[in-house]
Order: C-alpha cells, then structure tokens, then sequence
C-alpha cells in the first residue's frame, strides 16, 4: 500500500491525533507542506537581512516554516533559527540573549513562540531589552483601520507575523490540503478496497472536493480560529477514522462523511455546532432523503422503528452534505446552508465606504431605537442611568451626530504583513471622528443581523439587551465628545418595556409639545 | 417604655457598623442622594406642585396640576391635560429607573445625573455619609471628579428636567453635612492598612483613575457616577459582611470573609458552596450585630436586671415596646419572648437576654428588619447576588456585568504598563476583597476552608473550582473586554485606557 516507508497509513493516523512538525521526518514534512504567500514572504525577509517573529497558536504551523525555510537556505548556520521558544525554561538564557546577539550581529532569523508566551516576555522584560518594543509594537497593530493614518509603520529589522490571523479555510490551502493528504502521501488507491483506499477515492472526485472547501469556506467566515494542524488532523481522520491501518470489512461508520462528524478537533467542534446535517433542513431534500432512509430500512411497523430510520436518514443527509450531485436530488448540498449576507459583506469588503453605505448603516442603527423610519443623515444619540442593578425602564435621547461626523473603516493587515497571510475580516467599525479620540463600535454579523432584524419588524423589546448596552456605550462615548446646547433641544423618551417614544422640545424653559 | 424593638436593632447595627442598616427596601438610589449632598454641599427643595407633576398620573391626574407647572407646557396649541398626562409618563419613566420616586419630599429618591436632581432624601443618611467618608479620604480628584459631573447640566435627563427646576425647585441645605462618625466599636483601626475600609479606599483610588476628566465647557459622562455608586454600593456589602471579622479579638479565622463568585453553570459543587458562603456572610452580619445588641442593652442598664424582673416585665409586658398596636399580637409575642428566654441555656441573666433579644430580632415574628435582611436584599438588588431558581433564599454570588466592571475598574488601573495576567489578577481580587473565582488552588481553597466552605468535585470535573469556574470567569472578562486570551494557556487582564 505505501509506496514511501514513512509516509503510510500509519503516518496519516498519526497526523489524524495531532503531528507535530518537529517530530515528522523531512519526507513527511514535505509531504505534508502546504504552500502559501508565507513561504516567498519569509524566504525573501530572510534574503533582505530580517528577523521574523512567527506567532499564534500551537498547530499554526509556526516551527514546519522554521524547518522547511532552514531546509532551503543555503547556509543555514548563517541564520539565527529558534523553532519553538515557548518550551523554553528560561526566556533569558534560552531566548532574549541569543537573540540580542543575533539581532546585534545583523543575522537573519526566525523565531517562532506561540502568543500567550511572547505576551508574557513582552511583559516580563519588555523594559530590560529594547528590540522587545519593536516586537510588542508590531504584535500590536498587525491589522490597522483602513485611513488609519497615524499608525507609524513598523521598523524594518524585525518583523512580527501573528498566524492567528491568517484564514486557512480558505480554497487554495483547503484545495493543497486534500490533494497533499490524497496524493502526495497515498497514490496508489487500487492496490487495496479497504476503508481508507474507499476514502481517498471519495475526496479526489472534483465534487466531493468542491464541497468541502465551499464548506470550509462557510466556515472561515465564522469568528473562530483553525489552525493548520486542525485543518490536517480533519483530513487525515476523515481518510483513515484513526485507523494504522485499512480495514476491508468495513461498516459506514468509517466512512469519510461519517467521520466528519465523529472526530475530535477545532474543526470537527465547528462542522457538528454550525453544520449539523440534522439541524440544516430543506424542505424537498429531507422528505426525499427520509423517504429513502424509510425504504432503505422497510420496517415492518415505522413507530418501532423510527430510531433506525432516523439513523439512517442522518447517515444519507450527511453523504448529501459531501455528494450531492451524485445522489441526484434536484439540489445542491449548498443550498443548506448557503445564506449571503449581502448587506454585511458589502460593508466589510468595499474598498471604501461610500456616502450610501454610510447612510444605510446610520439608518440601521437609528431603527433600531426609533419605531419611525431611521434617518440617514444623522444618528440620534441615546442614553440610559440607573444606579441599581439591571436594565433601564427607559432610556433617552437629546442629540444627534452628522453623517459627516462619521466613516465607516474595515480593519486590513498592516501593509509591512499583507503579503504574508490571508486574512479575512470578520467585523468593519463605524468610528466617530469629529472628537479629540476616535469612538469605534465594532460591527459584526451578529450585531449586523439584529439592524436588519429590528428593521424587518421584529419588536424593539425582542432585543439583545447585552448588545443594546454595547450601542449605548457607544453612543455615551460620543455624548462626551459633543457639544451641545444645555437649555435648549428635543427629548425623545422611549419605553424600553413597550418600544413606544415620546418626544418633545424643550426651549427658554418650557416644554413644547406637538 | 422609652425603649422599642425596632430602636434596639437600629442602635445594635449603628455601634458595629456606623450607620443604620435596618432597612427593607434600601436601594443605592437611597445613599446616592445623601453622599451626593456631601459632595456638594447642597441639595434641591422641590415645590409641592414639581413633587404633585411627578407624581402618578392616576393619582394625581393633570386637571388637578397647579397652573405654575401646566403653564411650562406649550405648542402650537395648549396641549390638553390627556397629553400632558402622557408626558408625565414617560418623564417618571426616566426618573423611576432606579424605583425610588414617589411624592414624598422626604422618601423620594429620583435617579440623577446633575446636582439638580439631587435633594434632600433622609434615608440612609448615615450610609452616605460612611461612603463619603471613604471618598474623602481617597484622592482628592475623585471628588472633585463627582463635583463636576454633578455641576453639568448637559446631559439629556438635566435638560428634561431643566424647565421644572429652574420653576420649581431651588437650591437648599438638604440634610446636615456631617462627618461619618464611625461605628462605636473599632472605630480607631477603622483604617488599619489590612482593614476592609482601608481596601476599599484603595478600590476607589483604582476606580478613580479610570474616571473622566471634565474637558470643555460643554462635556458631560454621567456614566462615572453609575460606576461609582455601584462600586459604593459593593463597599457597603462588603463592609458590613466584614465587620464580626475585624472587630472580633479571638476569630479563628487567617483570612477575611471570602466571596466566592459563582460563573460556571456546569458545576452543581460551586454553586453550592457560593450559596453556603453567602448564608456565612449573613451570619457574620448578624453575629457583628450580636455584638451590638449586648452593647445596647448594657447601655438601656439591662445588666442590672435579676431572673424575677425580667419574668416580671415579660408577664407586664414592660420589657420592651414591640412597636404593635394590636393587644392580642403583643399579648402572643410577648409569650414567645418568655418562652424564649426560659429555655435559653446561658448560665449568665445577661447573657440570657442578650441571646434572646438577638434571636428576637433575627426572628420575622418581630418584624424588626435586621442588618442581616438587609445585605440580603441589598445584595441581590445590586446585582451582587442571584437567586437559584426562583428560591430568594437560595442565593450565590454572581455579579451582574455593570457591577463586575466597576469592580475590576476598582482593581486594576488604566494602560497597558498596569496588565497582569489572569491569576495575578485574581490573586488581587483575593487579597483586595476577598473574592475567589479559581485563580490560585492552593490559596483560594486554604481561605475557603478557613471559613469551613469546601467544594467537592463533581460529575463534570474533579476541580470545578480551578477549571470550570476560572475558565467561565476567563470568558466573562473577555466578553466585557478586560482581558484577552493567548495560547499556551495565558490570559492577560488590561483595561483600555
């Protein structure tokens, strides 16, 4: 079956219980490289005389760029290389001196430590070594406002890439993944029609691929962090189910679909929570998917065997998710779960926010207080107090802010790093800039889906009230910056109980009302 | 009888705590007005037509307004009294946000956000006064911080309120501007560098450098007033559950009263040790008001009384007005009193009826609201306690969000040079408050089994405590943007500045 020594099935098992980089042969690293902007990024930092910083989280693939670009260099000794400086006992000794003297001595390097250590060496002896404050400046602003034009580029010497913000669920890592896993590693599928031989045939075909990385792609979009190792270890299960070795008699529990929901891992945690073939319905899919898993069983009284159909039918919904088009319903497994956002994206992805976006936003954000149309060229300013514990009977509003007080920013890479991750936004911000500091409210799909659900007529007292408050700290901060009139204006008093408003003027000390 | 049950309770909580704590329906709106007053040196005097105006449309409807308030209401047309009754609404809406408004010029307590709103309110005065004792002595800009806030008028509640002051209230002396007089016992060591007051005065300090400073003319963040009442209002609590403890000489205890705060909702053994550690607190607040309670009695010459005139007194019903109007409810409590008494074990007479009037005023049967109910309801209204279920006497600790955050801004200071990691954090919470969410094991079980608070482990995980509990308290810091997780397990507490 294998056609390397180290690279069979047992490799694959291995990788489907977590890897890790230092640990796999050269082969197997190889094999199991997969190629992105990173590679030509740090080759040619290193070629420029740099020091990288590679951080993030265990499994992102930090120390497998170390060895590989170590592998590539000519003269390796040349270099400073410190694969994995977390494990260190002694950040001093075993990191900080050694990398002074390199830094002192113009060496290139990389240095990989996951984040939660550089934080704490940033912390601990940040004052003590002054390189530290490059690293801790550019750790902080590896994403930036887009105009933000006050964030100083980092320094040339030093450069700090944090993989938690790279997206590996994007298609071309999702697509080399696979192919790696399929055949790279396992090239010879018709030796043998065991389970593993019977998996990698599934994921070569073009259509089972196509879904999983449109499927992954879903997944990207969510605010979650997976790691290259979560992406590996999800690929290597779903071929082998863990197993050293392939087993010929085999039932369908060691089926690739099937084990996509039965693994153990950061992306088998998102598939079972976000794509539950059991909680994605579609009305004609489900009826003809539980009709088959009826027929398939044919029991002879359906109430004694509703467990076993049902069984059956989340076995056939599941293969639907990877095999749509070869079950022939009419549909496409996309079609569960595939829902654009169009309003969200257009905001987070234009280039630059146009006055309209600006204006659709602010009237989002009025509806959801106002139980009128929301203005477009102003936000009105709401409030609450209360010194007890709990949420407000009502809150009130005396103010209200100019469109051009505002502009809407995504936040992108910090140039000195776009051409070394992929990075997708998962939130744009609405900033306040007429203050002396900027006021963000940072708007993600969720809080996004609540304007347009308010918008589309869901009642005000249906609210999120954690989320309301999250708004009014916003709009509390804005207050502070304003300057407004304190004899004269219009109050607008709402009802948080029953969403209804009040509203009058109040001028030389008299209220007028209409 | 020129000595009353109420009177006892009232006078046993003042000489341990230094205030009176005797109240059912103490909210923080109740200190709020008076510490504000402090601050200010004055407060507002409301007409009664302003007071007639907020109070109920149903009781008092528009028709019956004086003509002084109706005529502040214009339009294109006059607005009819339906209309004028609307509004009234919707403005008690805004001023009742904390419960406290009613049409009495000495219990109504509106919320406020400038001094206009802030008037002579005679309830918890005392309180007020012990709070703005911990301001005082804090750093000055606190103060001059609230003076302020408290001086502008443009936030959108003063300007709702605006054409009724500047008609019908004007600036007065509200109550005596007074110094905290301090409990009659331990008073000396009240700021003792390991005392409870002396921690929360540092707790102010820290809450003080996240404060805004007035800039312009025109700025106004009423916002810092919430997070300092709601940090005073912790301050109370913890005071009053700390008192037995400090003024106690032989307590048996190395370490003050724990809180341990409840987050996970995966452990059955957390929660019900926090419901444990809760019913402790209360004890301790009663034992402290024990304490007082024989000081009391001593002072009444209660010491003097022999076996045959205390039975004497109890059959004349002579010992005590039990502040009832009703013979027969006297008559009966009376009899419990001398039932009370025979079987209490005690060898001393004293110490007999010092027993029996503390298990008096303890027991609901009396109607005298002990310091005990009152950080009982007082704890949960501030969002400190949360029922189990639907069971008031079932609660734990587990700070709402709005109190969380004032608590960490008390602990920890602006800016990226004040970061700390999660357990140095929590370790601060410990020493600083005595609150115990699973940062350090070893410490925080060695202090919650110094108060005999033990927390088993459970289906779920061996240490609840030190997983579950820290891990859900990791997330809610990371929810309210206090902290930010790492790999590796590390977890640094920062508050933006």
């Amino acid at each position: 079956m294998s056609l390397k020594p180290d690279l069979g099935p047992e490799f694959l098992s291995r990788l489907a219980r977590g890897g890790f980089a230092e640990t796999l042969s050269e082969s197997q690293r190889l094999a199991i490289h997969i190629e992105t902007k990173l590679d030509e990024f740090l080759s040619s930092a290193l070629e420029q005389g740099k020091q990288i910083v590679l951080t993030g989280n265990p499994g992102d693939g930090k120390t497998q760029y170390i060895l590989i670009q170590k592998e590539d260099r000519s003269a390796p000794d040349d270099a400073f290389w410190l694969p994995d400086a977390s494990a260190a006992t002694d950040y001093k000794d075993d990191v900080l001196d050694p990398w002074q003297e390199a830094l002192e001595a113009d060496q290139p390097g990389i240095l990989a430590i996951n984040e939660g250590p550089l934080h704490e060496i940033l912390t601990e002896f940040g004052g003590e070594y002054s390189f530290l404050t490059k690293v801790s400046y550019q750790l902080n602003h590896q994403t930036i406002l887009e105009n933000d034009h006050d964030i100083e580029l980092p320094s040339e010497d030093i450069v700090v890439v944090n993989l938690e913000y790279r997206n590996v669920l994007s298609r071309p890592i999702a697509r080399q993944a696979i192919n790696k896993l399929t055949q790279s590693v396992f090239v010879d599928s018709a030796s043998s029609d065991g389970h593993i031989e019977y998996n990698i045939s599934k994921l070569r075909n073009d259509r089972v691929q196509e879904n999983i990385k449109r499927l992954f792609g879903s997944l990207g979009k969510l605010d979650v962090h997976v790691t290259i190792r979560d992406l590996l270890n999800f690929i290597a299960y779903i071929i082998t189910g863990g197993k050293t070795q392939t087993v010929v008699d085999y039932d369908d529990d060691l089926i690739y679909y099937n084990l996509a929901y039965t693994g153990r891992g950061g992306l088998f945690d998102l598939l079972r929570t976000y794509r539950d073939p059991e909680v994605l319905t579609h009305p004609f899919v489900d009826s003809a998917l539980w009709a088959e898993a009826q027929q398939n069983v044919n029991p002879r009284d359906i109430e004694d065997a509703r467990t076993e159909i049902r069984q059956e039918y989340v076995r056939k919904k599941r293969r639907f998710i990877f095999e749509d088009e070869a079950m022939d319903l009419g549909y496409s497994s996309k079609d569960l779960y595939h829902v654009v956002d169009y309003g969200f994206l257009n905001h987070r992805n234009a280039d630059t926010a146009s006055s309209e976006d600006l204006e659709n936003l602010l009237r989002r954000l009025n509806g959801y207080f106002s139980d009128s149309e929301g203005m477009t060229y102003e936000l009105q300013l709401w409030s609450a107090h209360r010194y007890i514990g709990g949420s407000t009977q009502a809150i009130v509003s005396r103010h209200s802010v100019s469109k051009s007080d505002f502009d809407i920013k995504r936040p992108k890479l910090n140039p000195v790093i776009t051409d070394a991750i992929e990075y997708v936004p998962s939130f744009f911000v609405l900033e306040y800039t007429a203050g002396d500091v900027p006021v963000r409210l940072k708007i993600g799909r969720e809080m996004y889906s609540s304007f347009q659900r308010i918008e589309s007529g869901i009642p005000y007292i249906l609210r999120d009230r954690e989320e309301e408050q999250v708004i009014l700290e916003f709009m509390r901060d804005i207050e502070y910056e304003e300057t407004k009139s304190e004899t004269s204006g219009t109050v607008t008093i709402k009802d948080t109980n029953t969403g209804k408003t009040e509203r009058f003027r109040i001028r030389d000390n008299h209220y007028e009302v209409d | 009888m020129a000595q009353d049950i109420k009177q006892l309770t009232g006078r046993a909580g003042e000489i341990v705590f230094g205030f009176k704590a005797n109240s059912r329906s103490l909210r923080p709106i109740h200190f709020t007005h008076p510490l504000f007053n402090h601050i200010l040196d004055y407060a507002y005097v409301y007409d009664d037509d302003l007071l007639d105006l907020w109070d109920k449309p149903s009781k008092k409807p528009s028709s019956e307004l004086s003509t002084n308030i109706k005529s502040l209401f214009d339009g294109s047309r006059p607005p009819n009294n339906e209309r004028i009754d609307r509004i009234r609404r919707y403005m008690r809406l805004i001023l009742n946000n904390d419960e406290v408004l009613y049409n009495s010029p000495i219990h109504n307590a509106p919320t406020c956000t400038s001094d206009w709103l802030v008037t002579k309110v005679t309830d918890a005065v005392s309180i007020g006064r012990f709070l703005y004792f911990l301001i005082d002595h804090s750093d000055d800009s606190l103060e001059r911080k609230i003076d302020s806030q408290l001086r502008d008028h443009h936030d959108g509640i003063s300007l709702l309120v605006r054409p009724l002051i500047q008609s019908a209230a004007e600036r007065g002396p509200g109550v005596n501007v007074d110094e905290w007089e301090g409990p009659e016992i331990g008073n000396d060591s009240i700021l003792s560098e390991d005392g409870i007051a002396q921690n929360l005065l540092n707790g102010f300090n820290r809450l003080n450098t996240h404060l805004r400073e007035p800039h312009g003319a025109s700025s106004s963040y009423p916002h810092d007033l919430e997070r300092v009442i709601r940090f005073g209002s912790f301050a109370l609590y913890l005071f009053m559950i700390n008192r037995n403890y400090e003024i106690r000489e032989n307590t048996h205890h190395n370490y003050r009263i724990p809180l341990l705060f409840h987050f996970t909702t995966e452990s059955d053994s957390i929660e019900n040790a926090s419901v444990q550690n809760v019913n402790i607190a209360q004890s301790e607040v009663e034992n402290a008001t024990r304490f007082g309670v024989r000081l009391v009695l001593d002072n009444w010459g209660w010491k003097s009384f022999d076996e045959a005139e205390i039975i004497t007194r109890l059959e004349e019903q002579s010992l005590i007005d039990l502040n009832r109007n009703n013979e027969e409810k006297v008559a009966a409590e009376f009899e419990t009193l001398r039932s009370m008494y025979e079987v209490e074990p005690a060898e001393n007479t004293f110490d007999k009826l010092v027993n029996v009037f503390s298990n008096a005023i303890h027991d609901s049967t009396f109607n005298s609201y002990p310091p005990r109910n009152t950080v009982q309801s007082f704890g949960w209204r501030i969002g400190l306690l949360q029922p189990r279920g639907n069971r008031a006497n079932r609660r734990r600790f587990q700070p709402s969000a709005e109190l969380l955050e004032s608590i960490v801004l008390s602990t920890i200071e602006p800016g990226p040079e004040h970061q700390m990691t999660l357990p140095e954090f929590c370790e601060r919470l410990r020493e600083q408050y005595g609150i115990i969410v699973g940062g350090d094991m070893e410490q925080d079980r060695a202090h919650l089994n110094d108060w005999g608070i033990r927390i088993g482990s459970d289906v779920s995980a061996s240490d609840p405590l030190g997983s579950l509990n820290y891990r859900a308290f990791e997330n809610t810091l990371v929810d309210l943007d206090y902290a930010t997780k790492y790999a590796d397990g590390v977890t640094l507490v920062e508050v933006v500045s």
